[in-house]
């Protein structure tokens, strides 16, 4: 059968979707193929090049956001290309019927937390993501929290909301050697012992209060920790920016920027401690990534995060100074605790894997394809 | 029946008035009980042959690199093809009763294969050169204006969408009233039966408060998009938060847009380019206004399918779509090529929106009751049976 993916998180700068839409685009063309994927993107990269069953269309027109593009093209697009699936991992999928439609649902964040968004993105969604949903015959999310959110506040039918989890990187699980990391940290100009943090600078993200605790605690422990955030700017870059502009040692915290592929998993092994301090996620990947690295987790003991972490970290009040200071301040002074945690991380990291997640996206988009023919009633119904 | 239907314009490739009206007709006689095969010319990807509905559709892909309807050279290897292709069909799965073709872009093949097989030949005709040019005649035209009458009077029967073009037959080309049979132009409602929220697919383009203008269509002078611009000012000086949204594409879109940017209007016109299908049905929906400003249009289907949708319509009165639009009764007329006239028409209708609902609602009767592309088959049909006795 043939599948049409709307990929155009792929020409973004790598984020959770974007990862999200690679994986489990090349897992599924993996594990199928007899099935071809169309993938919808601005421009062809050749990324795909060996999967035979992976075609890159380009349409200069389709960027994200291109609200004119999604709801009067696409559907054209669709259309000619006659697929029996379309999946959308944008949230966002053409009003009209066009053929049985997966859309992914990361979150519903600009319901419940409408102060995180900018204006215009958070009209965009609060427009078009409801109805992709209560359209689409089925709905993928990344965790059950968000499944829960889907049902609650959308009123999709549960049996129609799947949940394909998210996965680290298998290059995250493989040892560092100290000399790798040695180097990196040398070129970074990093101290150890240090605290990392993976998180661009947006509101969600809570980093002012991360860096605030950081301060209270940093000089409780042995040794001088540094914390470590590494990151692109986000909306909320001013107001961290204001909290470390009143640190009492500057040097006791390092930006680093946007990192790329190979240095981020060297650094994620380099760290002692990873904090986690987002108080709104859909999955929560960088905090599954440090675990799959074997690192002890701080980070919220509410919502996706704290279900995919499980009880292999340590999970506390985030939206609290005091309550994040206290703790940082065991994972910096318990080495004890920090050694089970890490091992507890590894083993709950490598229940997420990629092959997994594709095989049940899959079974959701061949089962979609038997549906014949596309109504509001008709979506896809799998026994777990 | 067997009909044997040459096409030139042929949807999905093409998307336009002559392709989708082919397209409809073709699927109505099939309906009708008549087997139908369709032979066309294939500009897009390979698509070989298919069975759509009860018809059988033959592309025919050109030889040589294809510039477009307006190169000869590209007109007349589309005519070499389609008779080659015709002749092999007609050969290996005649004999057919009638050959249909539309307009005279396949006049060459239709008027050789009627000379070889002696099969009658109908044209339906769907404008005039003559009718449509503005200002005097280029050496192209005059070559279509021959074309024309050439394949009305070689053909054994030739069919009109509208009385408006009746008339205009005769007086161009003096093809004789009696050989002329107007079988009408259907909508089919089936095809606007889009299932989406128009509040929502109006957000994109502009807030709920704003009046949302359509007009859809090529953008040629003929199509009047000209008009429409030049009446918005006027227009905003009533309704200030009005949008104006153009479904189309063609030559006049840059020259548009340098005018909405001279008058100081960028923010409130939107092109979106070409616009088919349920996207197009929801478009109509969710509009205010369909703006239908043509300075000729021997049949006015945009008329049609805005009427079938609902959309209120402010209509040029000229051809075939005065004969549509009827006076307060299912749309307001203007005369052609007066923005001023548009601009009252288009506020008038803003300004009553009780006069809107129940225009809106008889036009969606009238469309449905008078343009039943069945209807129009049985025309077609009783035609064909009077010729192939």
């Amino acid at each position: 059968m043939r599948i049409v993916v709307d990929g155009r998180l792929l020409d973004v700068r790598k984020t959770g979707g974007t990862q999200y839409t690679r994986r489990l685009l090349e897992g599924v063309a993996a594990l199928a193929p007899q099935h071809e994927l169309v993938v919808l993107r601005r421009e062809q990269t050749g990324e795909f090049a060996n999967h035979a069953n992976i075609h890159e269309l380009e349409l200069p027109e389709a960027t994200l956001g291109n609200e004119r593009w999604e709801q009067l093209q696409l559907p054209l697009v669709l259309r000619e290309l006659h697929p029996e699936v379309f999946f959308s991992p944008t949230s966002v999928t053409p009003a009209v019927h066009c053929c049985p439609t997966a859309v992914v649902v990361y979150d519903l964040g600009f319901w419940q937390h409408p102060e995180f968004y900018a204006p215009s993105l958070r009209s965009y969604l609060r427009r078009w993501l409801p109805p992709s949903a209560v359209n689409a015959q089925a709905v993928v999310c990344l965790s059950q929290t968000v499944k829960h959110d889907v049902t609650g506040l959308l009123g999709v039918a549960p049996d129609l909301v799947h949940v394909v989890p998210g996965a680290p990187d298998e290059v995250l699980s493989e040892p560092v050697s100290p000399e790798r990391s040695d180097q990196l940290c040398e070129a970074l100009g990093l101290r150890r012992p240090f605290v990392l943090c993976v998180s661009s600078s947006e509101y969600n993200k809570n980093l002012p209060r991360l860096v605030t605790a950081f301060e209270r605690v940093r000089l409780q422990a042995d040794g001088e920790w540094q914390l470590v955030l590494a990151g692109p700017p986000g909306a909320a870059e001013r107001q961290l920016q204001d909290t470390l502009a009143k640190l009492s040692q500057p040097s006791s915290v390092v930006r680093l920027g946007f990192l790329s592929e190979d240095t981020l998993p060297v650094l994620y092994h380099a760290c002692e401690v990873f904090a986690f301090p987002s108080v709104s996620e859909g999955f929560g990947l960088p905090a599954l990534e440090a675990m799959a690295a074997g690192k002890a987790v701080l980070c919220s003991d509410d919502g996706a995060v704290a279900e995919v972490v499980g009880d292999a970290a340590l999970g506390v009040e985030v939206h609290c100074v005091e309550t994040l200071a206290s703790g940082l301040s065991q994972l910096l002074t318990d080495n004890t605790l920090r050694e089970r945690l890490g091992r507890q991380a590894f083993s709950r990291a490598s229940e997420f894997n990629w092959s997994n997640s594709s095989e049940r996206l899959l079974r959701v988009l061949e089962a979609l394809a038997a549906i014949s023919p596309v109504g509001r009633e008709n979506g896809v119904r799998i026994n777990p | 029946m067997r009909v044997l239907c040459l096409a030139t314009e042929f949807p999905p490739a093409h998307g336009y008035g002559l392709g989708r009206y082919t397209y409809e007709h073709c699927q109505a006689l099939a309906a009708a009980g008549a087997e139908v095969h369709v032979v066309c010319n294939n500009y897009d990807a390979a698509r070989g042959a298919y069975r759509d509905g009860g018809v059988q559709v033959l592309n025919v892909p050109f030889l040589l690199p294809f510039q477009g309807y307006n190169s000869t050279a590209d007109i007349l290897q589309g005519n070499v093809t389609l008779f080659t292709r015709a002749a092999a069909l007609l050969r290996e799965h005649g004999p057919y009763d009638v050959i249909q073709t539309h307009d005279w872009l396949a006049a060459s093949a239709g008027v050789a294969l009627r000379g070889t097989f002696e099969v009658p030949l109908v044209v339906t005709m769907h404008d005039t050169e003559v009718g449509k040019r503005l200002g005097e005649p280029t050496p192209e035209q005059d070559y279509v204006a021959q074309m024309e009458g050439w394949i009305c009077e070689k053909a054994e029967a030739v069919c009109a969408n509208s009385d408006f073009l009746k008339q205009e037959l005769t007086a161009a080309y003096a093809v004789a009233v009696e050989r002329i049979t107007v079988v009408g132009c259907g909508v089919n409602p089936e095809r606007f039966v889009v299932d989406v929220d128009p509040r929502l697919f109006k957000s994109l383009f502009g807030g709920p408060d704003e009046a949302l203008l359509l007009f859809v269509g090529r953008l040629v002078p003929i199509k009047g998009p000209q008009v429409l611009l030049e009446a918005l000012p006027k227009i905003l000086s009533f309704l200030p938060a009005a949008r104006l949204v153009l479904a189309g594409e063609g030559p006049l879109r840059e020259p548009l847009q340098r005018r909405a940017q001279e008058l100081g209007l960028s923010e409130r016109v939107r092109f979106l380019g070409h616009v088919q299908g349920q996207p197009l049905a929801a478009l109509y929906r969710c509009a205010d206004v369909l703006v239908v400003p043509s300075l000729y249009e021997p049949l006015g289907m945009v008329a049609l399918e805005g009427m079938v949708c609902r959309t209120p319509i402010v209509a040029a009165d000229t051809g075939g779509l005065a004969e549509i639009v009827e006076e307060e009764r299912t749309g307001l007329k203007v005369p052609p090529n007066d923005p001023h006239a548009l601009a009252c028409a288009i506020v008038r209708l803003q300004a009553t929106p009780a006069l809107g609902r129940e225009m809106s609602g008889n036009g969606q009767r009238q469309a449905i009751e008078h343009h039943d592309w069945s209807e129009v088959a049985r025309r077609s049909l009783d035609l064909y049976d009077t010729l192939s006795s």
